[in-house]
């Protein structure tokens, strides 16, 4: 017996995919990002803290080109800093600690808001209570003090940033698990689970928390831009990621003074920065709008 | 008559709250292997409340009490609730009202399957696959391997029933509890989704309590009917003697309501029962059938009514059988 069956979903799907503009911009830079900072080893030419005396505060090339002069280099494509350090080699590398404390931070707070949200909604009562009184308390937290009294007592580290903007930034999966969690908890095949014998950890990972993917994974992307942007808050305050490491936030730091006669330097990085948050936003924002009709 | 399958007294299902409410009052029921028994009433009687309690799936804020509950021999008020879990899906299975939603939309057909073969047979776990294989085909599931690898919204109602189906069956329970199987199903469907599940309880044996509202269903599958009022079982009999003599007066009612083509004139009027069901607050002393029952004698409304043996296995809640 021969039954064709049809396969229409997964074609109909990726039609959707190629038509979101926002989506591909997103995930073409966030993707060129991602991939210069992986090759940064291969691709940099200097170690990002070797000192080229003779070059310091040397303009990039397309300065030259816009503005004249012939202060610019080859040897340092987008210039150096007040040190002499290699930008190009400082921004590849950058994009790692971007990266790396974005998707940590984002892994951290989704674990935590996550779980938070899927205990709150399916057992509600009591668990509902003490993580809604959680989440307001984490609310009513400022942000931004809390992580520099944390930073200035525990001193700046990758680790310490992450665990802070990690365990500052978990209320919207909680919020949001928790709602989701509640609906799915009302399920009849949540109720044939647990017919079928199912442990509640069971249910809880293996029948509510897939169904809940979507939502969350669009969550995660735009958590994700907020801890980059926080990162280089901090650093910028001179809190965040510790010198000499290439942070882009820190690169702003070490720049302001120059903001006025060599610009570029602080313009580049911050370029960067604004590229990579706006494409993780729109990435996400792309992923909610086909979430959103795949449900239709 | 060998030891029952599942064996059930006393039980009530009890709603928490200022006043208190029990949706379920004092059922007995005895299901032997190999049998099927349904479970009749309209609308709110409790039949679903039933099937839940003795799943112990109740939603938050019913509490199920019972005198005797057995499965198989083995006590399950006693039980722990890791031994339950245990029993659950294993030894006896449910099958929902409705596929379109007792099924994951975001897990396949073949994983959903499998689970609860993983769940219940971890020493062997790759032989699930092959289980849920040979069931889809038994099931009648065409191109079943395909299927495996489906989404439940691929699938149409009447095929996804047949996925709930195999997956209660999965590790070959010795009681069945189908919780109004074919209400969500076209009216062809229904015929087809219920014989699957006559031909399959036969070959695999097990004890099936069926609950329906649907008098045709029941004439069907039924090896005996168990017919429900206000939460309480009013008569229980074999279905043949149901049908040809029912004692208590609901059953007749029931019975006479149903739409014969040939039998009513024109423009005649079906026969209904008048009044309502009681309320489940309403505090009813006697018979809760009593205010709507054309046959009302003043022994009725004096004492609760108890079930009567009215001989060859035929139950009936009534002063008068």
């Amino acid at each position: 017996m021969s039954v064709s069956i049809v396969q229409s979903g997964p074609a109909r799907r990726k039609h959707r995919i190629l038509k979101h503009g926002g989506l591909i911009f997103g995930a073409f830079v966030l993707g060129l990002v991602v991939a210069v900072s992986l090759a940064a080893p291969l691709l940099a030419p200097y170690d990002t803290a070797a000192q080229d005396l003779f070059h310091r505060r040397s303009p990039p090339i397309w300065h030259d080109w816009l503005f004249g002069g012939h202060r610019a280099t080859w040897a340092h494509p987008l210039g150096t800093d007040k040190v002499g350090r290699d930008y190009l080699s400082r921004l590849m590398y950058g994009g790692r600690i971007s990266l790396l404390i974005g998707l940590s931070a984002a892994c951290v707070s989704g674990v935590i808001g996550t779980t938070l949200g899927l205990v709150a909604g399916y057992f509600r009562g009591w668990w509902d209570m003490a993580v809604n009184f959680a989440v307001t308390t984490r609310l009513s937290l400022p942000v931004v003090l809390v992580a520099l009294v944390v930073v200035s007592v525990y001193g700046n580290s990758l680790p310490i940033l992450v665990a802070v903007i990690g365990l500052l930034a978990w209320d919207r999966f909680a919020v949001v698990s928790r709602s989701l969690a509640l609906q799915a908890s009302q399920r009849d095949y949540v109720v044939a689970a647990r017919a079928l014998g199912c442990s509640v950890p069971h249910i809880l990972l293996r029948e509510i928390l897939p169904n809940l993917a979507a939502p969350l994974i669009v969550i995660a992307t735009l958590e994700m831009a907020n801890a980059i942007l926080f990162e280089a808050a901090l650093s910028f305050l001179g809190l965040g990621v510790p010198p000499p490491l290439p942070a882009w936030g820190l690169m702003l730091a070490e720049a302001k003074e120059d903001i006025f006669f060599n610009s570029w330097m602080i313009f580049q990085p911050g370029l960067l920065l604004f590229l990579l948050v706006l494409s993780i936003n729109m990435l996400g924002d792309g992923l909610r709008d086909l979430n959103a009709s795949a449900r239709r | 008559m060998s030891d029952p399958l599942l064996e059930v007294c006393g039980l009530s299902v009890e709603l928490s709250g200022p006043p208190p409410v029990r949706p379920v009052q004092s059922v007995d029921l005895v299901v032997h292997a190999g049998e099927t028994l349904c479970v009749v009433g309209e609308s709110g009687c409790g039949k679903s409340l039933t099937a839940l309690a003795l799943m112990g799936l109740l939603p938050a804020g019913m509490r199920r009490d019972a005198t005797t509950l057995r499965l198989a021999g083995e006590d399950l008020l006693g039980a722990s609730a890791n031994r339950l879990n245990d029993l659950l899906g294993d030894r006896m299975a449910m099958i929902f009202q409705d596929p379109m939603t007792a099924l994951n939309p975001v897990l396949t057909i073949g994983e959903q399957l499998e689970e609860v073969w993983r769940r219940h047979r971890p020493a062997a776990p790759k032989a699930g696959r092959e289980r849920a294989l040979l069931l889809l085909e038994r099931v009648g599931v065409p191109a079943a391997a395909a299927r495996l690898l489906q989404f439940p919204h691929q699938l149409s109602g009447g095929l996804r029933q047949r996925v709930m189906i195999a997956m209660a069956l999965m590790c070959d329970p010795v009681l069945l509890i189908a919780d109004e199987p074919t209400t969500a199903l076209d009216v062809t469907i229904q015929a087809q989704t219920l014989h699957v599940l006559a031909t399959l309880r036969r070959e695999f044996g097990a004890g099936m309590i069926l609950v329906t509202h649907d008098l045709g269903v029941v004439a069907r599958i039924a090896d005996r009917v168990a017919v429900m009022y206000a939460g309480q079982i009013v008569e229980t009999a074999p279905a043949a003697a149901l049908f040809a003599t029912p004692r208590h007066p609901y059953t007749r009612g029931l019975l006479g309501a149903i739409a014969v083509p040939g039998r009513q004139r024109p423009r005649e009027r079906l026969s209904t029962i008048p009044g309502s069901v009681p309320a489940p607050t309403d505090a009813v002393r006697g018979c809760l059938f009593a205010a709507r029952c054309p046959e009302v004698q003043p022994a009725c409304t004096a004492a609760p009514v108890m079930p009567r043996d009215a001989g060859a296995g035929h139950f009936v809640r009534c002063v008068r059988a």
